[in-house]
């Protein structure tokens, strides 16, 4: 079977504007600026299987969130080769933006004072899902993550944990067989978290998603992958 | 120059825990032992594996991850054990060391 994420020796180097504090330091920034070079992700190389839910560890600054992005065609690599659902991301356009999601545990796509229906149907358009695929969805969605009366609420309104189910129903309304994850749980109660992870178990089953996710808490990692991914902060 | 964003591990949980843990913990509830005088004591238990903590009947050992089934054995023949568990470490603790050790290659 071939594999649905194939990333080969990939890497992202930053470059950062080094600053000495204080007015001069300001001014030389201004006008001989200093690089120095960030290496975010270094010569990383793995092949996730469709179906697998891997989970992608590693300390803060350890460039999983830079990985994912790569992956999810937000940043170009500087060097190395990725090919995800089939697609190089960063050319695949809008084909390849239907076989993905990428959900961010610390950013939100649903509008803040609106309805998070109002962002659904935003999805609906924006992909282009008919109008009886997007019901059933829906529907289904609504009923695994158990958002009942949580759809006509302003997302203001609700809690952490409501507003992160919604939006992993906004990510998952076009039904994208590879999922990126990153820190789905963040900041979550134990009830919250728990309901997340058995949502996504059961939507893998159901739909036969891939999911590749990061997570601090290691009950995501035991309950939900059946493979790790480590990377280091330190390198050699 | 910073150096990260290398991978370190790319397998399954539990051989990671198998690579990283060389030890696992026996977590022993004692039993039998009316009076105080034949209590099992932590210098009993020292002979078996290195005491984590001790409160009767409550009692933690770590021993080397091969020893574990024999250690148990022996444990069960010579205490009055009420309930015995082998127990890798916790996964927090094994992440936390592979990190900070970094994952060594298999040979």
């Amino acid at each position: 079977m071939p594999s649905i994420v194939d990333a080969e020796r990939l890497s992202k180097t930053f470059q950062v504007k080094v600053r000495d504090p204080g007015l001069r330091g300001a001014l030389r920034a201004l006008l001989r600026p200093r690089y120095r070079d960030v290496h975010a992700v270094r010569d990383v190389t793995f092949r996730i299987d469709p179906g697998e839910i891997v989970a992608f560890l590693g300390p803060n600054g350890a460039g999983k969130t830079t990985t994912l992005k790569m992956l999810a065609g937000l940043l170009y690599p500087t060097s190395g080769r990725v090919e995800a659902a089939g697609f190089v991301p960063w050319t695949g356009g809008p084909p390849f933006k239907r076989r993905i999601a990428l959900v961010l545990g610390n950013r939100q796509q649903l509008v803040w004072d609106l309805p998070p229906e109002e962002t659904f149907l935003l999805n609906r358009a924006i992909y282009d899902i008919p109008a009886g695929d997007y019901r059933e969805r829906l529907a289904e969605l609504v009923t695994l993550l158990e958002l009942g009366d949580v759809l006509q609420k302003p997302v203001r309104q609700l809690s952490l944990g409501e507003r992160m189910k919604c939006e992993l129903v906004a990510s998952l309304l076009h039904r994208p067989p590879l999922l990126f994850l990153d820190e789905p749980t963040l900041g979550l109660d134990v009830t919250a978290q728990d309901a997340i992870r058995r949502f996504l178990i059961e939507y893998r089953e159901r739909h036969g998603a891939t999911v590749l996710l990061t997570s601090h808490y290691m009950q995501d990692v035991t309950a939900l992958a059946s493979r790790v991914l480590m990377s280091s902060r330190r390198g050699s | 120059m910073i150096n990260r964003g290398r991978l370190l591990y790319d397998g399954a949980l539990e051989a990671l825990v198998a690579r990283i843990a060389r030890t696992k913990r026996i977590e022993l509830v004692l039993g039998g032992g009316g009076g105080d005088g034949n209590r099992v004591t932590a210098e009993a238990l020292a002979a078996f594996g290195e005491v984590k903590s001790f409160h009767f009947p409550n009692a933690v050992l770590e021993v080397r991850r091969e020893d574990a089934p024999a250690t148990s054995a022996r444990l069960l023949a010579a205490l009055p054990v009420a309930d015995l568990s082998i127990e890798d470490p916790p996964i927090e603790e094994v992440i936390r060391l592979a990190f900070a050790r970094g994952v060594e290659e298999d040979e």
